[in-house]
């Protein structure tokens, strides 16, 4: 199998700030969300990128007026590209920026052909809706965040004028965001479909959760597979592997509606292939509300190298 | 046999619905063929919008299917469009003005409708037979028809003016990829191009020669702010041979406004079909019918062993004959009753008070609570009659009214058994309290089938007018125990009919996740009124029995709580009408009724029984509240309402 993306993965098993080991070189130009004190692990992620680098902007993506913000100004992707113009080697906050952002800043560091891409991820050691999902009156009035299922500019694509393919959806805690996808994109019933668990989870036995809220919406007819929750790589050679099986070449739709290390292997495959629609994206942007997770479980640096360049 | 009920949406069955769709009996009242002015559907989900659409368009009724296409369908040629939701709601910001956008949305749309146009004179040109029949597409010239709007030279014939669409359409692709560097493409004005387009069509094929093209926009609920305005301002000016109708969810509409100063109105530039209140009235009869339609369809149990007749289901001219001839409709009813029996109230009460079995107990122990709280000598013994079952029944919450004692109770009891009339029946007694009592002894017994719940009457009512859910009764009840190829002596056991209400409620509840961008709240709003009105079906003394609808005081809540539950109402979760029996000096406003489908999950009634009035602030802990409040608001009511304390554990939902 040809890949275009060499993926290495580096983890710092630890909820204190990794060492100097992994902190081995300054980075030309760090890249974080515009609010960084969601939660612990924000904080401690964006201070840590923010300490590496000679340089750091800040990249926002408002889906509801579909305009990206570079420093607090508004800015096109040719702007966004500038930002990384005779820059060797960028330095992500992926745990905070959204599937989107991250997106952006891929594929426009890619553009202006930045040799070294790192991903910094940090896991929480648990999550608010999982503390306190445990009572059941938390489970019945649980309020998940507001989504909504919108193309974006650049990644924009007429599902119903689309000839069917592969819909992969890279799933998470929320049953309802697969089930609003079903429910709105009708047009999807005709692709086959790929659940993708995260399994092994960043939990032992958090993957029975993601099973029980999603089962309902998974058809007999639908494949089921698994990706570490935690491996960029895993999700990324996943859907390389779908693209490879497939001589026909029929689009891959991917729904990175699951964990930040998957969306972050779907991104990569986007880049490699959305050109003429071979692979289209379908997202659901979900707000992100402020104290959502609780403490640091351990830290990921997922290196990405572009075999193209 | 498993999936005869399976596929419970229209989109499950493609765009020609011509062998699939069974006429509903309101047909004749829509008059969507003749209509020469713009309509707007409006129903709830499940009520049948795509189907009724997709029946109207070409792609059905120039159906391969269709051995003889009569000379009206050419009269009136639909083409349905349902946008893509996230692709056109991404019409939006990227530096671009809201003025670009819409000229962007007219050109996509005046593609993909050109596209349909096309493939309508394709459709009905689809093989040898029809061909010799119509044809002539080789007079179609399109250069000379609208070379005049585009920059790229028009190819001539119908194929290779297919291929040069479709390539406008990849050309508006590719720049949406990449429109930091490239200019856009030349956008085309939809009515201009459209009504050249059309024009070309009647005068060079004589069999259109008088087509109007009537366009039907599915979900137009979805469309961004100016797209809607942009269609408002299509079904302002829509005249002949081009008309648009526009299908939507209950409050579809949030503007009125064109994309010019005036603003559309119902009856002056459209009319306004409401699709749940026009087959409300038939829809037993409809569901009975679809019922063995599927039967047959889907599993090929021989037509002779059902009531009904595949062809007069799909048929316009059969109408009369299913409306009017009521030994039809006996028949169907008899038969579809006979599979899925349910129980009178009065068996249902005969059951409870079986010897030897829980739901015994629970009356036994509500009993004589009430004699306890009323410091009666009287025993529970003295209300039992099984010759008057629902009288014992009803005798459980009449000991825990506060106005009536247990002498009296017993004195009217008396009365009753000796066939002397009594406010049992003459008061209304077993009436106004059997199914609320009925509820209160079943309430904790969640592990019993509740057989209020089965029956083909029963499922009725839990549908409203959604036949999704019908369906879906139909499936989990029927599932895997259907017999091979005959339907005699078949019949579903109640408990299993009133397992599947349980299992179809549940599975409901938990799809309102997904329904829009607030589904979160949406269930919790399920759930905490679920809540409510189960400590209120609670309540041993039913004074306020079958509580599932409530008002609002004032109705003075927030925008934010409104918006709650304006997304309610469409996605029926909440079904709004006029407040009725309104107390006091109170301004005229509205009742929100929870969506039957959700009573066998909380043990509620189906039927709207007595109302819950909220106050204001109430209202909007309920629509925009948070966990904390919600728990709050819950042992308030609890506490008002003293629930028993043995009850209360029954208020974990999943326990």
């Amino acid at each position: 199998m040809n890949q275009r993306f060499i993926i290495s993965t580096k983890t710092h098993d630890s909820d204190s700030t990794p060492s100097e080991a992994i902190k081995s070189k300054k980075w030309d130009v760090a890249v974080i969300a515009e609010t960084t004190d969601l939660d612990a692990r924000s904080i401690a992620a964006s201070n840590y990128v923010t300490d590496n680098a000679l340089r750091t902007i800040t990249i926002k993506f408002d889906v509801n007026t579909n305009e990206t913000s570079i420093n607090g100004k508004g800015a096109t992707f040719g702007a966004l590209r500038a930002q990384f113009v005779k820059q060797k080697s960028v330095l992500i906050e992926a745990t905070t920026l959204s599937v989107t952002e991250i997106l952006y800043v891929i594929a426009a560091a890619l553009k202006e052909k930045v040799s070294l891409l790192r991903l910094v991820y940090v896991e929480p050691l648990d999550y608010r809706r999982r503390i306190e999902g445990r009572l059941s009156e938390y489970r019945d009035f649980y309020l998940s965040d507001n989504r909504l299922y919108r193309s974006i500019p650049m990644f924009r694509t007429d599902l119903s004028e689309t000839s069917p393919g592969r819909a992969v959806f890279f799933l998470g805690y929320e049953g309802a965001r697969l089930g609003q996808a079903l429910e709105q994109e009708e047009v999807l019933q005709r692709w086959k479909k790929h659940m993708i668990l995260g399994v092994p989870a960043f939990e032992p036995g958090w993957e029975l959760d993601s099973i029980a809220n999603n089962i309902q919406y998974i058809k007999e007819q639908d494949s089921v597979q698994f990706a570490a929750a935690s491996s960029v790589a895993g999700a990324y050679n996943l859907l390389c592997e779908l693209r490879d099986q497939d001589k026909e070449g029929k689009p891959i739709l991917v729904a990175p509606i699951g964990t930040k290390p998957h969306a972050i292997g779907a991104i990569l495959f986007l880049i490699e292939f959305d050109a003429m629609e071979q692979a289209v994206l379908l997202f659901d942007h979900p707000a992100r509300s402020k104290g959502r997770t609780d403490k640091i479980r351990r830290w990921h640096f997922y290196d990405v190298i572009d075999g193209y360049s | 046999m498993l999936n005869a009920f399976i596929r419970n949406r229209t989109e499950e069955f493609g765009l020609d619905v011509w062998s699939s769709y069974v006429i509903p009996l309101y047909f004749p009242q829509l008059g969507l063929n003749e209509a020469r002015k713009s309509c707007v559907l409006e129903g709830g989900r499940g009520c049948g919008k795509t189907a009724l659409l997709r029946y109207l368009s070409f792609q059905s009724q120039f159906s391969p299917n269709r051995e003889k296409i009569p000379s009206e369908a050419l009269r009136t040629i639909g083409l349905y469009l349902k946008a893509d939701t996230q692709y056109f709601s991404g019409f939006i910001g990227n530096g671009l003005e809201e003025r670009k956008w819409q000229d962007i949305f007219e050109h996509a749309l005046c593609l993909a409708l050109s596209e349909q146009i096309i493939c309508s004179i394709r459709t009905l040109n689809c093989n040898s037979a029809r061909l010799n029949e119509y044809g002539q597409i080789n007079k179609l010239n399109f250069t000379d028809a609208v070379q005049g709007y585009a920059n790229s030279v028009v190819p001539a014939d119908l194929e290779s003016f297919d291929k040069w669409i479709r390539h406008q359409r990849q050309t508006l692709s590719r720049w949406f990829k990449n429109y930091d560097f490239d200019q856009p493409p030349t956008l085309l004005p939809l009515r201009e191009f459209l009504g050249a387009l059309i024009e070309e069509i009647r005068s060079k094929l004589g069999y259109m020669s008088n087509t109007v093209f009537t366009v039907y926009i599915d979900e137009y609920e979805n469309l961004l702010d100016y797209q809607q305005k942009f269609l408002n301002t299509l079904i302002k000016g829509g005249e002949p041979p081009l008309i648009f109708h526009v299908a939507m969810k209950p409050n579809g509409m949030r503007t009125r406004c064109t994309i010019g100063t005036e603003s559309i109105q119902e009856t002056a530039d459209f009319r306004l079909l409401n699709l749940d209140d026009l087959l409300q009235p038939t829809f037993h009869l409809f569901a009975a019918e679809l019922f063995f339609f599927r039967l047959i369809g889907e599993t090929g149990l021989p037509e002779a062993q059902t009531p009904i007749a595949l062809e007069q289901l799909r048929s316009v001219s059969s109408l009369d004959v299913r409306s009017n001839d009521k030994a039809y409709q006996q028949r169907v009813f008899n038969e579809v009753e006979r599979i899925l029996p349910g129980l009178r109230n009065g068996e249902i009460a005969e059951l409870v008070l079986k010897e030897n079995t829980p739901s015994l107990r629970r009356w036994q122990k509500i009993v004589e609570e009430g004699l306890k709280f009323q410091n009666s000598s009287l025993t529970a013994h003295n209300f039992l009659d099984r010759d008057f079952s629902e009288a014992s029944v009803v005798c459980a919450a009449l000991l825990h009214q506060r106005s009536k004692t247990a002498s009296d109770i017993l004195a009217e009891f008396e009365k009753l058994r000796k066939y002397l009339p009594s406010n049992f029946t003459k008061g209304e007694w077993i009436h106004h309290l059997l199914i609320g009592t009925l509820l209160l002894i079943y309430l904790p017994l969640r592990q019993r089938p509740c057989p209020i719940y089965a029956g083909f009457n029963a499922f009725i009512k839990l549908s409203g007018t959604n036949v999704r859910y019908f369906l879906e009764l139909c499936h989990l009840s029927i599932g895997t125990i259907f017999p091979q190829n005959s339907l005699l002596e078949f019949s579903v056991p109640i408990d299993t009919q009133a397992e599947a209400a349980f299992r179809a409620s549940r599975k409901f509840r938990e799809e309102v996740a997904s329904c829009g961008n607030n589904g979160g709240r949406l269930l919790a709003l399920v759930n905490l009124l679920g809540k409510l009105f189960r400590l209120s079906q609670g309540r041993y003394s039913q004074s306020e029995s079958e509580r599932t609808h409530f008002s609002i005081l004032d109705e003075e809540i927030s925008v934010q709580a409104r918006e709650v539950l304006s997304e309610a109402i469409k996605w029926s979760i909440l079904f709004e009408t006029p407040e009725t029996k309104v107390k006091a000096n109170r301004y005229e406003s509205s009742e929100y009724i929870l969506n039957p489908i959700y009573a066998p999950f909380f043990g509620l009634s189906y039927n709207k029984g007595r109302k819950l009035e909220l106050q204001s602030g109430e209202a909007e802990v309920i629509l925009t509240g948070r966990v904390d409040e919600f728990t709050q608001l819950l042992r308030q009511y609890e506490k008002s309402w003293s629930v028993d304390i043995a009850d209360q554990m029954t208020l974990d939902l999943e326990n």
